[in-house]
């Protein structure tokens, strides 16, 4: 595995270490042993807990004031969030342009396809994991 | 997959140099760009496809800039041959099935 992979697989770690510190925070409140682990996890449990904010409050906002399209395009900048930066990035500005030039009666479409797929978007940005294009047997 | 390669392909064919952004391609497809995303993410992965970015100022034009997407030669004929092996796979299953059929038929008539 090379150095950069081992990174991520690091970082990944840390933010489930950091999320499932700031769960034990909030349900079994404060104690050394999650105090100590939050000021080490700090970078993690910050950086997520903010992006976390960011999505739920563009979300709320979204579904309370936004149109079709608008709903769209933040679904698209909240899915873009949870993936790791570089492909967010990518991801936020590929999609976007493709709502803002969607025709109006297929919006709604696209926002429910982005909303079921935004799973498997979010875990395969994530893992990058090296699938083959094609499975299955050859043919005989 | 099968269907994003052959849209791209038919692009290819009738001209290798143009390239189609993700609307294009789901409106080729019929499938939706949630579900594309992932399949071009993809073929970039493994090199069957290149990217590139409209030359645009999102700010001027007031709209994001297009992802385009086109096969590399390699991914064109990478792609074709995947898809004969589909078209294959999917003709000795049906020949399979007709077969099944076929033997259920003999021994429900003996």
């Amino acid at each position: 595995m090379s150095c950069g992979r081992w990174v991520k697989v690091a970082k990944i770690c840390g933010y489930a270490v950091g999320v499932g510190n700031l769960i034990m925070l909030v349900i079994g409140g404060p104690t050394i042993l999650t105090l100590g682990l939050a000021v080490v996890l700090a970078p993690f449990t910050l950086e997520l807990a903010l992006k976390l904010t960011a999505v739920l409050a563009c979300n709320l906002v979204s579904f309370a004031l936004g149109d079709c399209r608008e709903r769209a395009e933040l679904l698209v900048c909240a899915v873009g969030g949870l993936q790791p930066p570089r492909a967010g990035e990518t991801y936020r500005e590929a999609m976007l342009a493709e709502v803002s030039d969607a025709p109006h009666h297929q919006v709604r479409a696209i926002r429910t396809n982005l909303a079921t797929t935004a799973p498997r978007t979010i875990l395969a940005a994530w893992a990058q994991l090296p699938r083959p294009l094609w499975s299955g047997p050859a043919p005989r | 997959m099968r269907l994003v390669l052959e849209a791209l392909l038919r692009v290819w064919d009738d001209d290798p140099t143009v390239a189609l952004y993700g609307l294009e391609i789901t409106a080729r497809t019929g499938l939706l760009p949630g579900t594309t995303y992932p399949i071009l993410q993809r073929l970039l992965d493994h090199g069957w496809l290149t990217d590139e970015w409209e030359d645009l100022d999102p700010r001027q034009a007031a709209r994001p800039r297009r992802r385009y997407y086109r096969l590399t030669e390699d991914g064109a004929s990478q792609a074709r041959k995947a898809l004969q092996d589909v078209s294959a796979r999917s003709d000795a299953r049906r020949l399979a099935w007709a077969r099944g059929l076929d033997a259920v038929a003999g021994h429900e008539t003996t």
